[in-house]
């Protein structure tokens, strides 16, 4: 028998509680290995963006610049003008751009490899494409940080919470100090 | 059962009945109805409420604040098992700190459950080239991996097996406890103890009011009197009550997962089950409940 978990997604703040209304969007492609089927629900309505890395107030939202009433959408592949100087990219090298994950005409929609446009706020889905290995850990609560409890509700971050979208790798932090030595007494 | 020879606690009695009545029914930390009191295990419900009500009223007016002291139960059909990314885990010492200010542990002298290794990449886990002391600007560093270490929560535990007065043990849910009221602190289960998981309080703990967390379980966190030997409960008072534990919650890159084994769908069998997993010292033949993988 398949067992079926549904888990709310709430971004910020950690240990807020999801409340469900309406008909959240579900994750297609439930995780149904490891003899157990996995719902990821996202609720709208629970979600409070926290500042993950894409929202970086220079470069967020791509509107602010892409609106497709004054800029036509170039899909071709070429290297960015000046205007994206500022932005850093090391996402898979040369191997990847923009429209690769971003919607042509709405660049604030990601794109799924079948045509499919969803919200940044569902990027696993997108991220899933390539890091599968990664997004079936993430759904099996082994891949990122949950918080809530072992036995019921569970609160969990999508990946831009952690990974910058454009530089995914995950930066180094300062340590807290270290153990103080026990005494050597002679 | 009453033997023939007077037994420990009869024995007790009469000599801490001289010293009370010398020391107006005071023993070092513990008070004159903590001194009688029985061990633990064998207490029945209704005195253990009446010892989590004086443990309540002491600990409150200490600090001057409300503490609740909990002795919730292990659930049935449960064990708990954790498991470490050590391939995620960058060193942040992250988790060290939020076990401190979860569990009370003493800030001064510095007393801390979890102690994160710096390892040599070339060596591999030898703890002969372990480091605990790193401290550079920013972690991790290239050519190291860090392994934090506490206690293992062993099904096979040496330390419940040397300990002469029986203050420690493992409850059904697979946590192994310590009854710091009956602890003699002879340190047996530190020495016993492969682990390093062990510590002694050979001070009174230093916690202000400020710092206290006042959600204190008897066989966790509550404060520890001193003379007596401490280490990890997987933060008894939050996990028997469906939560997480503390470091399980904080560590910034979620190296860290907890669960029910019993439990075919938990995260730790999924784990278990997808993941390459080792357990420290396994020849030891300690079977940790701890259990450290790649993710
Ligand atoms: S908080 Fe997480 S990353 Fe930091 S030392 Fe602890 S286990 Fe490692």
């Amino acid at each position: 028998m398949k067992h079926s978990l549904a888990f709310c997604l709430v971004f910020a703040p950690l240990g807020a509680c999801a409340h469900h209304s309406g008909d959240p969007p579900v994750y297609e492609g439930a995780f149904a290995s490891h003899g157990r089927n996995i719902e990821v629900v996202v609720d709208p309505q629970a979600v409070l963006l926290p500042p993950p890395p894409f929202t970086n107030k220079d470069i967020f939202p791509c509107v602010e610049c892409h609106d497709p009433d004054f800029l036509e959408p170039d899909a071709k592949r070429r290297d960015l003008g000046e205007p994206h100087d500022g932005m850093f990219f090391n996402h898979a090298g040369e191997r990847i751009w923009c429209l690769d994950c971003h919607d042509t005409e709405d660049g604030d929609l990601l794109r799924l490899s079948d045509g499919t446009t969803i919200d940044l706020i569902e990027a696993p889905r997108l991220c899933g494409q390539c890091h599968g290995m990664h997004y079936r850990d993430w759904q099996a609560g082994v891949h990122g940080l949950r918080t809530g409890h072992w036995d019921g509700a569970k609160e969990f971050l999508p990946c831009s919470s952690c990974h910058n979208a454009h530089d995914p790798l995950f930066g180094g932090l300062e340590p807290l100090a270290p153990p103080t030595p026990p005494e050597v007494t002679r | 059962m009453k033997s023939a020879t007077p037994n420990r606690r009869e024995f007790l009695c009469v000599v801490a009945g001289c010293a009370a009545a010398a020391s107006s029914g005071s023993c070092g930390d513990l008070t004159h109805s903590g001194f009688f009191q029985d061990r633990f295990r064998e207490l029945s419900r209704a005195e253990i409420d009446q010892v989590l009500i004086r443990l309540e009223r002491e600990h409150s007016e200490r600090f001057g604040k409300e503490c609740t002291v909990t002795a919730t139960e292990p659930r049935e059909d449960v064990e708990f098992g954790y498991a470490l990314d050590i391939s995620r885990c960058i060193g942040c010492r992250r988790c060290v700190q939020a076990c401190v200010e979860e569990n009370n542990q003493s800030r001064s002298p510095e007393l801390q459950w979890i102690r994160v290794l710096e390892m040599d990449e070339r060596h591999g886990i030898d703890f002969h080239y372990a480091e605990p002391y790193y401290d550079p600007e920013q972690v991790p560093q290239d050519g190291y991996f860090y392994l934090p270490v506490a206690c293992q929560h062993c099904k096979n535990p040496p330390c419940v097996k040397s300990c002469p007065v029986g203050a420690t043990w493992q409850e059904d849910d697979g946590i192994v406890v310590v009854d710091y009221d009956w602890c003699i602190g002879c340190r047996c289960c530190m020495a016993a103890c492969p682990y390093g998981a062990r510590h002694f309080n050979w001070k009174t703990p230093g916690i202000s009011a400020e710092e206290v967390n006042p959600d204190m379980h008897y066989l966790g966190n509550r404060p520890r009197p001193v003379g007596v030997v401490e280490k990890c409960t997987f933060c008894i008072q939050r996990t028997r009550e469906g939560r997480y534990p503390a470091c399980v919650e904080i560590c910034p890159v979620g190296a860290r997962k907890f669960g029910n084994l019993l439990d075919p769908d938990s995260e730790l069998r999924y784990v278990l089950e997808q993941k390459r997993v080792f357990v420290l010292k396994a020849e030891l033949n300690t079977q940790p409940r701890f259990y450290y993988f790649m993710g």
